[in-house]
């Protein structure tokens, strides 16, 4: 199974966060792999810190690495630096669902047209779209599509406070999304994903860090994870 | 209220896919590209003798609008004399001509005697 993260053009709404927590939980399920093609090396840095080259970019396969923590397994394709050949990335993603159960490939904002045609190769390959959004209208704008055929399951994060009734009021309009998808014959759900103080600490000790988020973000997490990992 | 509606209005749409709007995109893109760039020539013609003509008509217009705020000041009781104020500029314009013209021929006397200097030392062996 692949599921690729998607914001829109709307940077900053925890793909990476819910990327690394979602697969972190996955993992003592399923074999799980991270692919990090986001040019920051975002998920590289919250469960490597600083991991040393080579990287997606340069070499697809030597890239992978192993974490272990806290008594689970999850393989990362370590990257740095914004992907040149996406052609050489998406044919390794294609072998290594053969070897993963769970393929989460964290796609940064695709800002400009030149980010959309270089990361669709990418998008192509998911079975699942993760939709990250925020509840606020520029990122509900940027962020709510379909894919095709895709499944389609939006994560409604708080990546910082916001209102509960304005939390509300972009559940309900994610919820009608979600309704009018499903009326298209495809198949979407939406998870809240709640403020947690604990999650903005995330880094190489990330493991130790998701011990101390609240019950509230755990399930949120589990119930976006059982949602990505159920078959249509 | 009217912005909240048409908002409302937006999420009441039917679901936009990502896949089709990036190949409408991706087409749109492709098209112009495709076609020889020979209509450009006489479009730009067209647009530079439009040009001139709104930019001489814009001038026209100017020029009547400081005519009549000449017009105005002068009831008012200023004394405005424009045209004296231009001669003016003319004649400073044309003393820094005239100091800028000795200043280039005093450094092109210098640069003669540097190059004759140099001729010399060559022809003593230097």
């Amino acid at each position: 199974m692949i599921v690729a993260t998607f914001s829109g053009s709307k940077g900053g709404t925890g793909k990476t966060t819910l990327a690394v927590s979602v697969s972190v939980v996955v993992s003592a399920l399923v074999s799980t792999l991270l692919v990090d093609a986001s040019a920051e090396g975002g998920a590289t840095a919250y469960l490597l810190g600083d991991a040393p080259p080579p990287y997606l970019r340069e070499d697809p396969e030597r890239s992978l690495r192993r974490v272990e923590a806290e008594g689970l397994r999850v393989f990362v394709a370590v990257n740095r630096g914004a992907l040149t050949n996406v052609e050489a990335v998406a044919r390794a993603v294609e072998g290594w669902a053969a070897r993963f159960e769970f393929l989460m490939l964290d796609i940064p904002a695709l800002t400009d047209v030149d980010a959309v045609e270089r990361y669709m190769p990418l998008l192509r390959l998911a079975d699942t779209v993760l939709v990250v959004t925020e509840p606020n209208p520029a990122s509900i704008e940027a962020s709510l599509y379909t894919f095709g055929g895709k499944r389609v399951v939006v994560a409604l994060n708080s990546p910082r406070p916001y209102p509960k009734t304005i939390v509300d009021h972009y559940a309900r309009v994610i919820s009608g999304f979600c309704r009018r998808t499903l009326e298209k014959g495809i198949t979407a759900d939406y998870v809240l994903i709640p403020y947690d103080p604990a999650v903005s600490r995330l880094g190489p000790s990330t493991f130790k860090v998701l011990n101390y988020t609240s019950e509230q973000f755990d399930s949120a997490v589990m119930r976006l994870a059982s949602l990505l990992l159920r078959k249509k | 209220m009217s912005s909240l509606l048409r908002r409302k209005e937006v999420y009441d749409a039917p679901p936009r896919d990502f896949l089709e709007e990036h190949e409408r995109i991706a087409k749109q893109v492709s098209k112009p590209s495709g076609q020889v760039s020979q209509p450009l020539q006489p479009q730009q013609t067209a647009y530079t003798t439009l040009h001139v003509q709104a930019l001489s008509q814009k001038q026209g217009e100017l020029l009547t609008r400081f005519e009549a705020l000449l017009q105005v000041l002068r009831e008012l009781g200023f004394d405005v004399k424009p045209l004296e104020v231009l001669r003016e500029y003319v004649k400073r314009l044309d003393e820094e001509e005239k100091r800028l013209l000795t200043e280039i021929e005093s450094r092109q006397k210098t640069l003669e005697l540097v190059r004759r200097a140099k001729e010399t030392l060559k022809n003593f062996g230097a």
